[in-house]
């Protein structure tokens, strides 16, 4: 696909803020609005954005499903830490007397993980899509 | 002042959704659907939730209308029907032939020739998407393409053929029967 010059200049220039503010969004989405599945979805237009720019960077399909998929284990094993802990799963795996600084490291280690495993998918149904007309 | 911009909001909302629905040109159409997004992300915010804006902007004006965009761009025939009677778009010899086949060689098309006449273009192929007709005008003999005004291939199409004597284009509105 043919794009036009300006295009790939503002893109080249949007692109690290782009991936900056999905960084944030799902670092801080604890505490501010937003959370994994938002900053997921911004992270993914960030990259078929760089799709544009470089239309042949993406090329190992399987690797971006095989990531995506060793995300979900992570997810699970994240919250299943808690029966080690405490006993119960899907809870925060720090005790309840912590302060709240270090409770919060749960939240964040999940959102980052659902937040990776959205931007995968995302990119992995566009790149599909684009290649299937391609024989 | 919050009331009045949302107020304003609900009204754009209801003016870009009609203007979507009476819209032909598909770019355009793309367009406005972000917009769309936009404002109801705006209304979404304005309503105190956040939360929900995020995920409207990001996936309601960004990745909606990149998949769009990509699958209008990346239509793969690009359908000729062919009302000459000489060999204007024979197979390797004639002129209009190798001229289609650049065009398309250039956008990465799939040149699609029928033979057809007139009277026995009916049934599910008259509702095809057919995107050039290509004629020999009895007046002066030269060869007449029709196609769609609105698409954007046509416009390039005009510029290759600019300094060919024999051949010129003619753009058709889409509301219009092609015969």
């Amino acid at each position: 696909m043919r794009n036009s010059p300006l295009f790939i200049c503002i893109s080249k220039v949007l692109f690290p803020f782009m991936v900056l503010f999905g960084f944030y969004v799902i670092i801080n989405g604890h505490s501010s609005p937003g959370g994994g599945f938002q900053g997921g979805a911004i992270l993914a237009t960030a990259v078929l954005i760089s799709y544009f720019i470089y239309p042949e960077k993406i090329t190992n399909l399987n690797l971006l499903i095989k990531l995506e998929k060793l995300s979900f284990i992570g997810i699970l094993l994240v919250s299943s830490i808690g029966f080690f802990t405490k006993g119960t799963f899907f809870t925060n795996f720090i005790p309840v007397h912590y302060p709240i600084d270090f409770k919060k490291i749960f939240l964040i280690m999940l959102n980052l993980l659902i937040g990776i495993k959205v931007a995968l998918g995302f990119v992995t149904i566009f790149s599909t899509f684009i290649k299937e007309g391609e024989s | 002042m919050n009331t009045l911009i949302g107020n304003m909001m609900q009204v754009l909302l209801i003016i870009t959704t009609i203007v979507i629905i009476k819209s032909k040109s598909n770019i355009k159409l793309v367009v406005f659907f972000s917009l769309f997004s936009l404002i109801a992300a705006i209304l979404y915010y304005l309503n105190k939730s956040p939360d929900v804006a995020l995920a409207e902007v990001a996936i309601g004006s960004a990745i909606m209308p990149l998949i769009f965009i990509v699958s209008i761009s990346r239509q793969r025939e690009f359908v000729v029907i062919n009302h000459t009677e000489d060999d204007f778009l024979d197979n390797k010899v004639g002129t209009g032939y190798n001229l289609l086949m650049d065009f398309t060689k250039y956008y990465n098309l799939k040149l699609r020739i029928y033979n057809i006449d007139l009277n026995s273009l009916k049934g599910i192929f008259r509702s095809r998407n057919v995107d050039l007709i290509v004629e020999k005008s009895k007046a002066d003999g030269k060869y007449v393409l029709k196609g769609k005004e609105s698409t954007v291939l046509i416009n390039k199409l005009e510029q290759m053929i600019k300094d060919i004597p024999n051949i010129y284009i003619i753009k058709i509105s889409e509301a219009e029967t092609y015969d």
